[in-house]
């Protein structure tokens, strides 16, 4: 499984120095491209690796609750890498880095709710 | 879903950066501007319906809707 990974990442790279020569503006779809087919490739194992989680959550009820966040960060996680990787391909490093700083502010927002459970917690103990 | 869209983005890549170089030799500057822009456009078309289709499936299997 991983060698067919390899030879797509090389075939986009040999492709992107080829086009690169000739038309940059087209460079930049390529690796785009070679991305999103690498990860439609993984999409099978992700989904079973998911579901293995969520089956451990429902033993107990604490971490039940906590999955469903969990995996929205991890998405928006994988999104904002995806976006800031290409925009630092096509060397546009301050958009990177404002995407990178919108992705945390949005899995801050959605860690909020686990903050205050675990603060609850917290005073609950003490 | 395979490595043949990255060879068709290549060689629409590379079909326009002939067909510039051809127009500007022959003196076209302008629509070699165009088709280098026509271009691109063809490829922005590939590229948003995988985009879209990423996106799709990135929402389902986070559960992030």
């Amino acid at each position: 499984m991983i060698f067919k990974i390899i030879c797509i990442a090389l075939v986009t790279i040999i492709s992107t120095i080829i086009v690169k020569q000739y038309k940059p503006e087209f460079a930049f779809f390529i690796p785009l491209v070679g991305g999103f087919i690498v990860f439609s490739l993984m999409l099978d194992p992700l989904q079973s690796i998911i579901s293995a989680f969520s089956n451990f959550g429902v033993l107990n009820d604490l971490v039940k609750g906590s999955i469903r966040p969990v995996c929205k960060i991890i998405g928006i996680g994988f999104l904002t890498e995806f976006a800031t990787s290409f925009a630092e391909d096509a060397g546009l490093k301050s958009v990177a880095v404002k995407l990178l700083w919108a992705g945390k502010i949005c899995i801050l927002l959605i860690s909020l709710p686990m903050l205050e459970q675990l603060f609850q917690l917290i005073v609950d103990l003490l | 879903m395979g490595v043949e869209i990255i060879f068709k983005i290549a060689a629409v890549g590379l079909i326009t950066a002939i067909v510039s170089q051809v127009l500007q030799h022959a003196g076209k500057n302008e629509i070699a501007t165009l088709t280098t822009l026509a271009g691109l456009i063809v490829v922005l078309y590939m590229v948003m319906d995988m985009v879209g289709s990423l996106f799709e499936s990135m929402k389902m299997i986070f559960t992030m809707y």
